[in-house]
C-alpha cells in the first residue's frame, strides 16, 4: 500500500517536471524567459569572469614557466654553440694566418726554384738583452748548416749561426752583430745593412754619389755568397748624409716583424752570384 | 740547495726566460731570471752555494743563448762572490737595503756580461746605447722580479737551512 503511493507520487513529481521543463523550453523559445534569465545570471558574471581569469592566468603562468624554461635551455645552448664558433673562428683565423705565411713561402719556392727550403717553428729567443737571436726547431739531421740563410714570406730574417741535430740558434738581420751585403731596388746602390741594439737597421757604405730616399727597397746583393741575391730586407725610413765622409747612411725597416716571428723557412741551398759578373771590371783594371 | 733541486728550478727558469720573458721587453731590457736567482740567493747564503749556482744558472742561460757558452757564468760568478763577502746580517732583514743590493748585483752582471760580449764573443758594443737602452730597463725589471725572489727564496732557504740554536 505504502509502495504504491510513493511510486504515484514519483510518477506525479516526474510528470510535472517533464511538464514544467517543456514549459520552460515553449517560453524560451517565445522570448518570455528572457528578462528572467538576465536577472539570474548578471550577478553571477563578475565571480565567473574572475574565476575565469584566475583559471586562465594559472595555466599562463604554468604555459610561461614552461616556456621560461624552454627558453632558459635554448639561451643556454645558443651560448654554447656561440662559444664553439668563437673557438673554431681563433682557429680558423690562426689556421689563415699559418697559410697566408706557407703560401708566401710556397710563392717564393716557386719564383726561385734553385734554392731548398726547410720550414721551421721557432721555438725560443735569445736569454740574453743584447742579442737578437731565436731558436729554431730544425737542425743538422733536417739539412740544416752554419751559414744557412733565414727567410720569411715577408723577407730576410737572418743567418744559422749554430746547429745541432735537432734545433738551430739563428742571429737574426736586425743583431748588433749582424752584416749583410745590400743593394737598392731602385738605384743599384750597394751597402752594408747592420743591425742596431734597438733592434733597427742601419744601411751604411753606400757611396756619396748615389740617389738614396725614403721608401727605397732594400734588396740583398747577394754578394760575398753568404744570401741569395734579391731578398727583401726592408724599406729606407731616413738618409744621413754626411759632407765630410765618403759614404752616406739610411735606416732601413725592416719588412719582418721580429718580435712575432714564429714560422721561418731556412734556405740550405742556392745559386750564389756568379763572380764571372765582376770579370768583365777585373779585366778593365788590369794594365 | 740541492742538485735535485737547483738543476731543475734553474733549467725552468732558462726555459722560461726564453720563451715568456724574452717577449715583454720594454725598451731593451727584460727581467733576467737567472741572474736574479743567484744574486738573492748569494745574499741569503753565505757559504759558497751563490758562487756555484752562478756557475750552473749561467750555463743554463747560455744554452739558449747565441753567446758563447760561459760568458753568463763569467759575469754572475765574480757577483756572487762578491756578495757571499758581505756581512748579510747588516741588510738581510732590510727588505730596501736587500733590493739595494740586488739592484747593485744586477747592474754589475750586466756591465760584466757586456765586457765578456765585446772582448770574449767579439760582439760590437755601442756602450751608452747599451746601457741607456737596455741595462737601464733590465736593472729595473729586476728590482721588481727581487722582491717576490726574496719572498720565496727566503722561505726556501730557512727550509733547506735551518738555524741552529746552541742552548
Amino acid at each position: 500500500m505504502l509502495n504504491t503511493r510513493r511510486d504515484n507520487r514519483r510518477v506525479l513529481v516526474f510528470s510535472a517536471l517533464i511538464i514544467a521543463t517543456i514549459l520552460v523550453i515553449t517560453l524560451g523559445r517565445s522570448g518570455v524567459t528572457g528578462p528572467v534569465v538576465t536577472l539570474l545570471t548578471t550577478p553571477l558574471k563578475p565571480v565567473s569572469r574572475l574565476l575565469t581569469t584566475t583559471t586562465q592566468s594559472i595555466r599562463d603562468m604554468t604555459a610561461e614557466r614552461q616556456e621560461y624554461e624552454e627558453l632558459e635551455a635554448k639561451i643556454e645552448e645558443y651560448e654554447r654553440i656561440i662559444a664553439s664558433l668563437q673557438e673554431e673562428v681563433v682557429y680558423l683565423r690562426e689556421i689563415r694566418r699559418d697559410y697566408d705565411r706557407l703560401s708566401g713561402l710556397v710563392d717564393y719556392r716557386a719564383q726561385h726554384p734553385d734554392q731548398n727550403l726547410v720550414t721551421a717553428d721557432v721555438i725560443g729567443r735569445d736569454t740574453s738583452s743584447y742579442l737578437r737571436w731565436i731558436i729554431i726547431n730544425r737542425g743538422t739531421r733536417d739539412g740544416i748548416r752554419v751559414g744557412h740563410p733565414v727567410i720569411s714570406n715577408l723577407g730576410l730574417v737572418g743567418r744559422v749561426e749554430r746547429a745541432t741535430a735537432y734545433a738551430s740558434w739563428v742571429r737574426l738581420a736586425n743583431d748588433p752583430g749582424s752584416a749583410v751585403n745590400a743593394r737598392l731596388q731602385r738605384s743599384g746602390a750597394e751597402g752594408t745593412v747592420i743591425g742596431q741594439l734597438q733592434g733597427g737597421m742601419r744601411m751604411e757604405y753606400i757611396p756619396q754619389s748615389e740617389l738614396v730616399e725614403p721608401g727605397d727597397v732594400v734588396l740583398t746583393s747577394g754578394l760575398g755568397g753568404t744570401f741569395p741575391p734579391g731578398i727583401v730586407i726592408g724599406r729606407v725610413t731616413s738618409v744621413r748624409r754626411q759632407q765630410a765622409t765618403f759614404f752616406q747612411a739610411a735606416e732601413v725597416q725592416s719588412t719582418v716583424d721580429f718580435d712575432s716571428l714564429d714560422i721561418v723557412s731556412v734556405v740550405t741551398s742556392f745559386n750564389p752570384v756568379d763572380p764571372r759578373v765582376f770579370s768583365d771590371v777585373l779585366e778593365a783594371e788590369e794594365p | 740547495m740541492s742538485l735535485q733541486l737547483g738543476l731543475p728550478l734553474f733549467l725552468v727558469s732558462a726555459v722560461l726566460q726564453s720563451t715568456v720573458l724574452s717577449q715583454l721587453r720594454v725598451f731593451g731590457g727584460q727581467p733576467d731570471l737567472i741572474p736574479v736567482f743567484v744574486i738573492v740567493w748569494a745574499i741569503f747564503d753565505q757559504g759558497s752555494e751563490g758562487v756555484v749556482w752562478a756557475f750552473f744558472g749561467g750555463l743554463f742561460a747560455d744554452l739558449l743563448s747565441g753567446a758563447p757558452l760561459g760568458i753568463s757564468s763569467l759575469a754572475l760568478m765574480p757577483v756572487a762572490f762578491v756578495i757571499s763577502l758581505t756581512d748579510a746580517q747588516l741588510y738581510r732583514h732590510n727588505l730596501l737595503l736587500m733590493l739595494l743590493f740586488a739592484a747593485g748585483g744586477a747592474l754589475a752582471y750586466h756591465i760584466l756580461y757586456l765586457l765578456a760580449l765585446r772582448f770574449i764573443a767579439g760582439q760590437p758594443v755601442v756602450w751608452s746605447e747599451a746601457i741607456w737602452y737596455v741595462t737601464l730597463p733590465s736593472v729595473l725589471f729586476d728590482i721588481v722580479l727581487t722582491a717576490p725572489a726574496l719572498s720565496i727564496l727566503s722561505r726556501l732557504h730557512d727550509r733547506l737551512h735551518p738555524r741552529q740554536v746552541r742552548l
